[in-house]
């Protein structure tokens, strides 16, 4: 179907907000799908007219992306997560119920996908881009049968809400992390900084009018009084704040390589959190919008950028609309757009809707996608301070990182480094999921050690059952493990890194107790990276296709008692020498070194049980 | 009115090539051994011209680095992990290792990775035992794989056009193919889709991968995934027989590698020759070949008896011509007797036609063009750029045909210097074409109008100069459906400008070749005119023509007259070439005797007392001339079908007949004439011509820049899926050669070396500059002992403005690159490509005449009146029409009055 009037206004619209047109992809293809049901041909040759490129082009871009249908989808597209948290809480039950209930009904596309940032309320799914969190497949079925019924009013299969305006999720408690259910008005352990106002005002964060009653935008009329240097090189750099993404580089040093008087420059914000296990970006997106577009304007005044992007995660429906939102009322208030409360300082936002690929959370690969091509990384040099966002200088910082930025102006930021511990300053939202009592985000200060994070009673409340630790991801599925050996392991990215060879990476911590098979967990997140390659390098592309084929069996009882040396070898080809964090690598990313992370954990720390596994597959000969 | 558009400066991008301005040199130390480098040059290119060898896949040298196949993987001493050497700039003090351990063992394992999901069909694979992916297995992979699980599926080969096939389970993701589509071609039509395992090379489904450049991609594809439906399955690499060649198809020349297997050409390679064609080719030229195989060609001559045309032995046929000939130039005299043609034949041909006419004919009736060209006192008169001049222009200025149609290499070069060089575009036309999305300035005229914007366009291009580097013209006739007065009195204006040099954008293959042997009226070979160079041609040759002669529009309108009795057609068809049919057919029918030479029967030679039939490119040797005036060797690859003979040796016999012995036995005997007799061409003997590894540039001695001699003897062989250097071919000493194998062998004087696949490229050594200097100057010293070389004073008067009536629509007609000419539709992969007859106008006017788009209405000139199919098109502007020329069936011939200034056209509905 080609747009109608309407549409096709409205895409002209999108294609005028882009300093180049084929940064609509992405955004045309949403808005087809919001019409059509799914991304009809028709549909991708008038969006190859409408930005000017060959059909081809736009096939190729959208074929990228996983939420871009291809075919018909039926009325609701039901996305089961089956990665690591929910693995290890049902949700491959959830899945295949769901499966086998709706093979024969057109109406409903029920699809296994990778971690949708929901594991404090694993097992989670998302109906047409609207969370589901903490199903069974009873209640996965109850959900799905309520849209059927009309009971709850669906979004697109795009995730755009029904009625403009009214989000189904707004109207309900959201889960999985501190929501109005948890919400406490003490800090305990925590040390609240970027999560305090959703915790102060549970039932409307998001709202402008909660966030001007809570002292939004107050750290900006602050920063708007002093000079960019003053902001970046003084205050950051006091501050010590490192970028919460997972490299963890220094902010104001990033910020530092901006070629001086160089302009047209971009802030681009990156909100495509997909790390496995990491759900801190979602909250800060969903529950607290203003601190960020606080933080954003904050970031570009220091930078001297005029145009802000923020590429928020395809999946995150309800994220979106609230900073569209925020965004609107944010310029209606003069916190965006011309001469920012009297300052004569200018910035525009553009928000922009990912479409499924874990990828794009990479700086460079996120660059690529906002231009409308495949999400695939770029070589480097030349870096994105160089050029970054179609060619010019450019500087991407994650959520959580300039969510931070206004509570380092406000209490300056040689206050904020004397929290945390060593050159891990400040606080940092931790994603606590899998085993433990009480999974969600917390924001404590660095240097609070693992056990602390998982055991005390009002963070993690310890592992359910009374089991054990048997290991724990740090860091989010990049990362190599730890045991239950290492729980008093401080949380600070250096000491993590130069002694246990892990990272702090997003934050997430991922925790198993002892009846977890660790090479069924290695091998879901073999699965993930394999389906998330991008395929630009031949090391990473075959690799971690070969990689989860062979932990697939070793997992499934056909494993062989040499194939973990093979994955060992392998992965070497990816990584070379395999061994720590930073990684090695032979690719331009480091997503194939990351799927190399499970083999060298099993290899290090579950070598015998591994190879007994493999020993009893070997005699029985059948899968289990 | 005039349009324009400013469109901007085109991005300079960085030159990672390291082929800008020289700022010094750096020392990079690879494996040990120092060598010096231009900063920021690629180690990988660094690496090769040093003679180090890094494996790759992904990484051409005349594209951009994308560090895909991560093959290249090295050591820098001081870097991070392994840095691939495809995107790795040099820098001074750099060491390199490429030979560590670790480096040899990433390798490995990237080419285990590359194999895990590789089908192993190596022995149905046209790739196989030419393929890097086997070399480079053999010189650094594992030697087994320890993949136990199943292979990635795909359904085998796909089409994603009529001549390229895509088998998806071979590809190794190197994004060769859909790089070269998007940055060289300028058609991204092929693209990644999918991702991770899958991903994949895709075309839209209803969208297929129809560029004119397609199968350049299936040369540079390093693995068999890309095949080609002329060659597949056709031979093994090691079965082929190569030897290089220039393409004739049309007048860019492009280098190319000629393939036969049992006798017969089964594929064309381009050479990367840095001046001509950087080692791209058109899907015309590539598969062109395949005409030579035709089973239409004419096997035996034939002679009219009894009113038909019958088969006849050499001496019988040979003898009626003359007969014919002879008895016209006597009983009539020599203006009598016209020939037409010869502009697709070699050098050679031309020379030995032009000397048979104007010597022994006596006739000056002679015309390789059709009426479809310039003047030649313009192409031969005006100063003349070479296509390297378009690399570092001050600016181009096209004054043209479409160029993407009818020179398609040359567009490429063009767009090149536009996209990538920077190079300012001024854009002059009737309608936008396949170079205006390219253009800085955008200049439009009403068709036959150019004369009218000459000062705008004077002022435009002197307002865009600055700085160095020379104004290129590309100079054409942009439409068959006017007269070239009008783009010649605007190009006099352009001439005026300091350091104006002319690229003539005629299209048929050796046209430029013809025009300075003499195949045109008025001038004599070697760019004199019959004036000034009479005397000596009179010493050489015995005899000239008493005075300048007609062209082709002349010689017609003569035959229909009656003036003209006889008339030699030399590998033409002016029934189906020249743009007014209804001309060139009643002076064909009028004609009292008619020799055809050619290959094929045609629309012409079927009226024809005599027809004598040819050898044809692939089956003779000799030279051309390119439209830059550069003469280029074409080789022999099969021997000549049936009992033809080339056309050179045809005249000769017929000049025998006649009463004179040129004494011309071979192809060099004829080369060294020419370069003895003929002013342009002194010194561009036989022996000379087979060192000059980028041709020779008329006259040499003005070019001597361009002149690269071999010292001879040595060759060796380059893989085929990497740019094959010119003058590495190894056939002149009977060597097969081995062009595609990837063996590397070295063949030649004193010594055979056999070395590892790819390791090594040595290069033939070229001979010293002092060489090249004696060469040059000894050309100089000869031309300047003849008579003087033709220069043209334009001064041209503006041709009158004819008014359009409101009704009618001016027609534009130019060409498609595939048409009804013999190159295509004798080739069984080319014929279908031919788009047919179509009628493009303005939507608005095609509104106006109320049929569904590709609807039939009736297209009435004042010349006659076709049924054709009418389209929409933006490009062309209000009343406007366009037609291609020579498309299947009726169309643009039957409406064009020649002698017109301007055709207007009619568009009515058929009354059903």
């Amino acid at each position: 179907m080609t747009f109608t009037p309407t549409n096709r206004a409205k895409a002209t619209e999108i294609v005028g907000r882009y300093p180049r047109p084929k940064s609509a992809i992405l955004p045309l293809a949403h808005l087809a799908q919001d019409q059509d049901g799914w991304l009809t041909g028709d549909a991708m040759k008038e969006i190859a007219e409408l930005v000017g490129v060959t059909p081809a082009e736009v096939l190729g871009t959208c074929s990228f992306y996983t939420m871009l249908k291809r075919e018909p989808v039926g009325r609701l597209v039901v996305s089961v997560c089956t990665n690591v948290s929910c693995l290890v809480t049902g949700g491959p039950d959830v899945l295949a119920h769901l499966d086998a209930r709706y093979a024969d009904d057109d109406d409903v596309y029920v699809e296994e996908v990778e971690c949708l940032a929901a594991c404090g309320g694993a097992p989670a799914l998302q109906v047409n881009y609207e969370f589901h969190e903490n199903v069974t497949p009873e209640s996965a079925e109850g959900v799905v049968e309520q849209y059927k019924a009309g009971e709850l009013e669906p979004r697109t299969v795009s995730g755009t809400a029904a009625t403009e305006g009214s989000s189904p999720a707004s109207e309900r408690p959201p889960a999985g992390y501190p929501g109005p259910q948890r919400a406490s008005e003490e800090d305990g352990p925590e040390t609240r900084l970027i999560t305090k106002r959703l915790h102060a005002r549970p039932d409307d964060s998001w709202t402008i009018e909660a966030a001007l009653a809570t002292g939004a935008y107050d750290g900006l009329r602050t920063a708007l009084t002093m000079t960019p240097a003053a902001i970046g090189q003084e205050q950051v750099k006091a501050s010590g704040l490192r970028g919460r993404g997972g490299a963890g580089f220094p902010a104001a040093t990033k910020w530092s390589f901006l070629p001086e008087g160089s302009h047209p420059r971009y802030l681009v914000v990156n909100d495509d959190e997909g790390e496995p296990s990491t759900f801190k970006d979602r909250m800060l997106t969903e529950r607290d919008p203003h601190q960020l577009i606080e933080g954003i304007v904050i970031a570009a005044f220091a930078i001297e950028a005029h145009l802000a992007f923020i590429y928020v995660r395809g999946e995150f429906a309800l994220g979106y609309e609230r900073l569209e939102q925020a965004v609107e009322d944010a310029y209606a208030q003069g916190f965006l757009g011309e001469n920012i409360l009297g300052s004569g300082f200018d910035l525009a936002v553009v928000i922009h809707r990912g479409a499924g690929a874990y990828i794009c959370g990479e700086e460079t690969a996120l660059l690529e996608s906002l231009e409308g091509e495949r999400g695939m990384p770029r070589i480097r040099p030349p870096f994105p301070a160089i050029e970054g966002l179609y060619a010019k200088p450019t500087v991407v910082n994650n959520v959580e990182t300039l969510s931070t930025l206004p509570h380092i102006i406000a209490m300056g930021g040689a206050k904020y480094a004397e929290l945390g511990v060593g050159k891990s300053t400040g606080t940092r939202i931790f994603s606590l999921s899998g085993h433990v009592n009480r999974p969600g985000n917390y924001e404590v200060e660095l240097g609070t050690t693992f056990r602390e994070l998982i055991e005390a009673p009002d963070l993690g409340g310890g592992v359910p059952n009374g089991r054990e630790v048997k290991f724990l991801i740090p860091g989010g599925a990049s990362s190599q493990w730890l045991t239950g050996d290492h729980l008093d392991v401080p949380l600070d990215m250096d000491v993590v890194q130069q002694e246990y060879g892990v990272m702090l990476g997003s934050g997430a911590v991922m925790v198993f107790d002892d009846t977890t098979n660790p090479a069924l967990v290695a091998w879901r997140l073999a699965k993930f990276f394999a389906h998330e390659s991008c395929g630009k390098c031949t090391p990473c592309r075959e690799g971690t296709g070969w990689i989860e084929k062979v932990l697939y069996r070793i997992s499934h009882g056909l494993g062989r008692p040499e194939d973990l040396d093979l994955l060992v070898d392998v992965g070497d080809g990816i990584s070379p020498g395999v061994v720590n964090a930073p990684f090695t690598q032979t690719t331009i990313c480091p997503l194939g070194p990351s799927a190399v992370s499970a083999i060298a954990s099993l290899d290090k720390y579950f070598r015998d049980e591994v190879i007994a596994m493999c020993r009893v597959s070997t005699t029985a000969g059948v899968p289990a | 009115m005039p349009r324009e558009h400013d469109r901007g400066g085109a991005g300079m991008t960085a030159n990672p090539t390291g082929t800008g301005p020289d700022d010094g040199s750096v020392k990079v130390t690879i494996d040990g051994k120092e060598v010096d480098a231009r900063p920021g040059e690629w180690l990988i290119k660094v690496a090769q011209d040093h003679g180090v060898f890094i494996p790759r896949f992904c990484w051409h040298e005349r594209m951009k680095p994308v560090g895909m196949c991560r093959m290249c993987l090295v050591e820098v001493e001081g870097q991070k992990g392994l840095p691939p050497a495809c995107t790795t700039p040099v820098a001074d003090g750099m060491v390199v290792n490429t030979q560590a351990d670790h480096v040899a063992k990433a390798q490995d394992a990237v080419l285990e990775f590359l194999l895990i999901n590789h089908p192993l069909d190596c022995p149905v694979c046209d790739r196989g035992g030419e393929c890097p992916l086997q070399d480079q297995t053999l010189a650094f992979g594992p030697g087994e794989s320890r993949f136990v699980e199943e292979k990635r599926h795909f359904e085998k080969p796909i089409p994603i056009s009529d001549t390229v096939l895509l088998d998806r389970e071979r590809c190794i993701q190197c994004g060769r193919c859909t790089r070269f589509a998007a940055e060289i071609a300028g058609d991204p039509l092929i693209d990644f889709g999918e991702r991770s395992g899958e991903m994949q090379v895709i075309t839209y489904p209803d969208e297929p991968f129809t560029s004119y450049f397609s199968g350049n991609t299936v040369q540079i594809c390093p693995v068999g995934a890309l095949t080609a439906t002329p060659y597949r399955f056709k031979a093994r690499p090691w079965d082929l027989a190569t030897s290089e060649t220039s393409c004739t198809t049309c007048s860019v020349g492009c280098r190319g590698a000629l393939q036969s297997s049992s006798n017969r050409l089964v594929r064309l390679l381009g050479v990367d020759s840095e001046p001509v064609n950087q080692g791209w080719l058109c899907d015309k030229g590539r598969f062109g070949y395949e005409h030579v195989h035709s089973p239409n060609r004419l096997n035996r001559p034939m002679v009219r008896r009894g009113g038909a045309l019958v088969e006849a032995s050499w001496p019988e046929a040979l003898d009626a011509a003359a007969e014919g000939l002879r008895r016209a130039r006597d009983d009539h005299g020599p203006g009598s007797v016209a020939l037409l043609g010869g502009a697709r034949g070699t050098n050679e041909d031309a020379y030995v036609w032009a000397r048979f006419a104007k010597s022994v004919l006596r006739t000056d009736h002679v015309d390789a063009q059709l009426g479809d060209g310039l003047p030649a006192e313009v192409v031969l008169g005006l100063p003349r750029a070479t296509i390297p001049d378009c690399d570092h222009a001050a600016a181009i200025v096209l004054l043209a045909p479409d160029l993407k149609e009818e020179l398609p290499v040359l567009f490429l070069r063009v767009r090149r210097a536009a996209e990538e060089l920077g190079v300012p575009l001024v854009d002059v036309a009737a309608r936008d074409h396949g170079l205006t999305r390219h253009a800085r300035i955008v200049i439009r005229h009403t068709p036959g109008g150019a004369g009218d914007v000459r000062d705008e366009i004077v002022d435009k291009v002197r307002d865009l100069v600055s700085g160095d580097g020379p104004v290129v013209v590309v100079l054409g006739r942009p439409s068959l459906a006017e007269p070239p007065d009008a783009t010649v009195h605007a190009a006099a204006a352009l001439a005026g400008l300091p350091d104006v040099r002319f690229l003539s954008a005629l299209r048929r293959g050796n046209v430029h070749g013809a025009l300075d042997l003499g195949l045109t009226p008025g001038f004599l070979p070697g760019r004199v005119t019959l004036e000034a160079g009479g005397a000596h041609f009179t010493d050489a040759w015995g005899a000239v023509p008493d005075s300048p002669g007609l062209d082709a529009a002349g010689i017609l309108e003569s035959a229909v007259q009656g003036q003209v009795q006889a008339l030699v057609i030399l590998g033409a068809d002016p029934v189906a070439d020249f743009p007014d049919r209804v001309v060139a057919r009643r002076a064909v029918e009028h004609v009292g005797f008619i020799v055809a030479v050619g290959a094929f029967l045609t629309g012409t030679s079927r009226h024809a007392d005599v027809v004598l039939p040819t050898a044809l490119w692939g089956e003779k040797e000799g030279t051309t001339t390119n439209l830059e005036g550069r003469v280029l060797r074409v080789s022999q690859q099969v021997s000549p079908r049936g009992t033809t003979m080339p056309d050179w040796r045809i005249a000769g016999e017929l000049a025998l007949r006649l009463g004179a012995d040129f004494d011309l036995a071979t192809v060099d005997e004829v080369q060294d004439e020419i370069a003895r007799v003929a002013p342009a061409h002194a010194g561009v003997d036989a022996a000379l011509l087979r060192r000059a590894r980028e041709g020779v540039v008329l006259p040499m001695h003005e070019h001597s820049d361009a002149l690269v001699l071999d010292a001879g003897g040595l060759a060796i062989t380059d893989a085929s899926w990497e740019p094959i250097r010119p003058g590495t071919i190894a056939s002149e000493d009977g060597h097969a050669s081995n062009v595609g194998t990837g063996v590397v062998e070295a063949t030649g004087t004193g010594s055979t070396t056999t070395v590892k696949p790819g390791l090594t490229e040595t290069e033939a050594p070229a001979a010293p500059e002092e060489e090249v200097a004696a060469v040059t100057n000894a050309a100089a010293t000869a031309a300047g002992a003849a008579p003087d070389r033709y220069r043209w004073e334009p001064a041209t008067d503006a041709p009158a403005v004819v008014k359009r009536d409101a009704y009618a629509l001016r027609l534009v007609v130019g060409r498609s690159l595939y048409d009804a000419g013999r190159i295509n539709s004798e080739s069984p992969s080319l014929a279908p490509l031919a788009p047919g007859q179509m009628l493009l106008v303005h939507p608005k006017d095609f509104d106006r005449v109320g049929v569904a788009p590709g609807g039939r209405v009736r297209v009435v000139s004042a010349r006659g009146s076709v049924q054709l199919p009418l389209r929409p098109d933006p490009s062309t502007p209000e009343g406007v029409a366009f037609l291609s020329f020579n498309q299947p069936g009726e169309g643009a011939a039957d409406l064009i009055d020649i002698s017109a200034p301007v055709n207007d056209i009619r568009v009515e509905t058929l009354r059903s």
